[in-house]
């Protein structure tokens, strides 16, 4: 079956609410380099419910932080981003700095994965967490300091009084990205954006912040994009999932649906590669090869030396988007066994 | 070698001096803290647990890399501690280590060929430049790189392709043992799968004794023969992996196992290990283990638990270990 060359713009996966709150259409992110420019995020469409958790997943080079960092006006001085983001009635992409900075701050909060470089270490937690609020929300600094020792005892962060006038050393690593969650959740925002929350943290520091991630959502509603590489994590706190190989969306649907029945070849190949799956294997299972270099993208499918299910057009069309069912979609030009697609509707 | 084991290390102390504080006395920061393990040939342990629980220091120990302030390393039934500097720097090249970072790893203005020489130049200077660029070539091939690696730098490779170039450098002096420290925590995924059968394949090839020291559970439990599970510089949990990981007796070992998060809905477990790793600066009383353990009792608090064989090939450091195990 062919397909069309350049692929068409497709219609985001959309679940039951009828405006999301935040809808990504042909996000482009690209990069000027010495060696030429460099397309970090190709054609990325996706939508986020209120109250919803999405995860972007993917590995290195994936572009899943770009997509972010397009979102926040936070691309390096070489990067440019294409296409349209649309924050419930605003436009992200081409808003003026000053005023995105505005947004980053009460309608967009953000946590990264090293909690120790996006805090200032000459500042009291109280400072860092209260100067939002106090600037931008013109609320006294008592005030302001009554919502900051709230939002810590929300992160379960025993003591709050005390680690308001502590600084960022004084934390442990767990601590401070309690406190970075909190900061981000202090105004209040739509969305928060999750970069890599956990990667920097021990196995049960990292299963204290995922309950903690959980029960905020239940609690407060606020709808998360979380960044990560790994599939546990995006499990353990998200509703839905969208792959990401070499910039380009791959598959998206429900995470139980993906994780019991992927569908695209790489999403199949990153899960039968998963140690945990393959208990009593002599040889772990693996993909072959490693990501094509984004200087140099393969004109056809970028999965396609790698994919086990590769046919001759995969080399020379890229595959356009295709939404297989309510819920589901992938780009691929293999002819997956139907097992599965339905399964996928309620997670 | 009267049929010694490939490595043998017993009470173990690496020991660090802090100065600091009001009075500027001097504190020992106990990283190691009187560790025993054995090797044999062909055998791979995993040594596991969470930052600041000492794994790396060990693995350096093992090495003769860090000073050893307590016990001894026998490798190859010859005690590290007893040698002499020079005689330790000889007598290292049998134990080789992989890094975690391997772009960091590699000196970036020597090529891969310059890198693979220069242990073999040191450890074997009559060896001709011939018989290094032989053995390099034969190595890179085993290790999956095309011969025109030869002449790369290291920031021409990808990370999975600089972590093979790290192995076939500790390889080059057909060493006996290699301690690994977090060797594929920086790859992906889809990487990581490659280089743990690479490693596997050239430990049954060549009878490689390998000490694993990683966090990620998942990737330990399929390379390791045997787990040790460490906790504040000492071993909790000692014994076979499958049997470690299926009954651990630790609750420590049990919560990082709960800790994990599994890739599937619904799998989420409360977690277990409440609280964060102390200070080693300032370890708690008795069991260091207690104030974050769910299984805690008053004994716990006062006194230390010795490291105790329940059974042949494992053992454990706990009053009241998991026994019988609890079903998952």
């Amino acid at each position: 079956m062919n397909r069309p060359a350049p692929a068409a713009t497709h219609q985001p996966v959309t679940t039951a609410q009828p405006t999301p709150l935040l809808a990504v259409r042909d996000l482009n992110v690209r990069f000027q380099t010495d060696s030429g420019p460099v397309e970090a995020v190709r054609e990325l469409s996706f939508t986020l419910a209120q109250g919803e958790a999405l995860a972007l997943v993917g590995e290195s080079g994936s572009g899943k932080t770009q997509t972010a960092m397009a979102l926040l006006g936070l691309l390096a001085d070489n990067g440019r981003a294409a296409g349209t983001a649309w924050l419930s009635g605003t436009s992200l992409l081409d808003m003026p700095e000053a005023e995105l900075r505005r947004i980053r701050g009460a309608r967009i909060g953000v946590v990264f994965q090293d909690p120790m470089t996006a805090l200032n270490p000459y500042l009291t937690i109280e400072r860092q967490m209260t100067e939002t609020l106090c600037l931008h929300r013109g609320q006294s600094r008592r005030e302001a300091r009554g919502a900051a020792l709230r939002m810590l005892d929300a992160v379960r962060i025993a003591d709050a009084a005390r680690r308001l006038d502590q600084y960022p050393h004084e934390l442990s690593g767990g601590m401070r990205q309690r406190v970075m969650i909190a900061m981000a959740l202090l105004p209040q925002p739509d969305v928060l954006i999750l970069d890599e929350p956990t990667t920097a943290l021990d196995v049960t520091i990292q299963a204290q912040i995922l309950d903690l991630l959980g029960t905020l959502r239940r609690d407060l509603g606020t709808a998360m994009l979380l960044i990560t590489h790994d599939l546990g994590v995006v499990a353990a706190v998200c509703d839905r999932m969208l792959v990401m190989y070499a910039g380009e969306g791959v598959e998206q649907g429900p995470v139980a649906a993906l994780l019991e029945h992927p569908r695209h070849p790489y999403t199949q190949g990153l899960l039968e590669s998963l140690p945990s799956r393959q208990n009593g294997a002599r040889r772990l299972a693996t993909l072959p090869g490693h990501p094509p270099d984004p200087r140099t993208r393969p004109s056809g499918c970028p999965f396609a030396p790698r994919c086990v299910h590769a046919m001759a057009i995969c080399a020379t069309v890229r595959p356009a988007w295709e939404d297989e069912s309510e819920t589901r979609g992938r780009r691929c030009h293999w002819q997956a066994p139907e097992t599965g697609v339905e399964t996928g509707a309620n997670a | 070698m009267n049929g010694a084991n490939l490595l043998e290390a017993h009470d173990l102390a690496v020991h660090y001096p802090v100065s600091g504080g009001l009075l500027r006395r001097r504190r020992w920061l106990r990283a190691v803290d009187g560790v025993s393990l054995s090797l044999a040939a062909g055998e791979t342990l995993g040594v596991v647990g969470e930052s600041g629980c000492g794994k790396s220091t060990l693995g350096r120990a093992l090495l003769g890399l860090t000073p050893i302030h307590a016990g001894t390393v026998a490798l190859q039934g010859v005690d590290l501690t007893a040698l002499s500097r020079r005689q330790l720097r000889a007598h290292r090249r049998h134990a080789q280590m992989v890094f975690q970072d391997p772009l960091a790893s590699l000196d970036p203005r020597m090529t891969v060929s310059q890198i693979l020489a220069e242990p073999v130049r040191i450890h074997e200077p009559a060896m001709t430049r011939l018989a290094i660029r032989a053995r390099a070539l034969a190595l890179l091939e085993r290790v999956g790189l095309a011969p025109d690696a030869m002449d790369g730098y290291p920031h021409e490779f990808s990370g999975g392709q600089c972590q093979r170039i790290g192995i076939a450098r500790a390889l080059m002096l057909r060493p006996r043992l290699l301690v690994c420290d977090e060797p594929v925590s920086a790859l992906d995924v889809s990487i990581q799968g490659q280089i743990v059968n690479l490693l596997q394949d050239l430990q049954a090839e060549q009878g490689l004794g390998l000490v694993f020291i990683a966090h990620d559970l998942a990737v330990v439990r399929h390379i390791s023969h045997r787990i040790q599970v460490m906790y504040l510089g000492r071993t909790v949990e000692v014994g076979p992996a499958d049997a470690v990981f299926q009954a651990p007796w630790h609750p420590y070992t049990r919560g990082l196992l709960d800790a994990i998060p599994e890739p599937q809905v619904g799998a989420r477990r409360e977690p277990t290990v409440l609280g964060e790793m102390p200070s080693p600066l300032d370890p708690p009383s008795g069991c260091a283990f207690h104030p974050r353990c769910p299984r805690a009792q008053a004994r716990c608090e006062g006194e230390t638990p010795a490291l105790r064989s329940l059974s042949p090939e494992r053992a454990v450091r706990c009053h009241f270990p998991l026994d019988p195990p609890s079903v998952r």
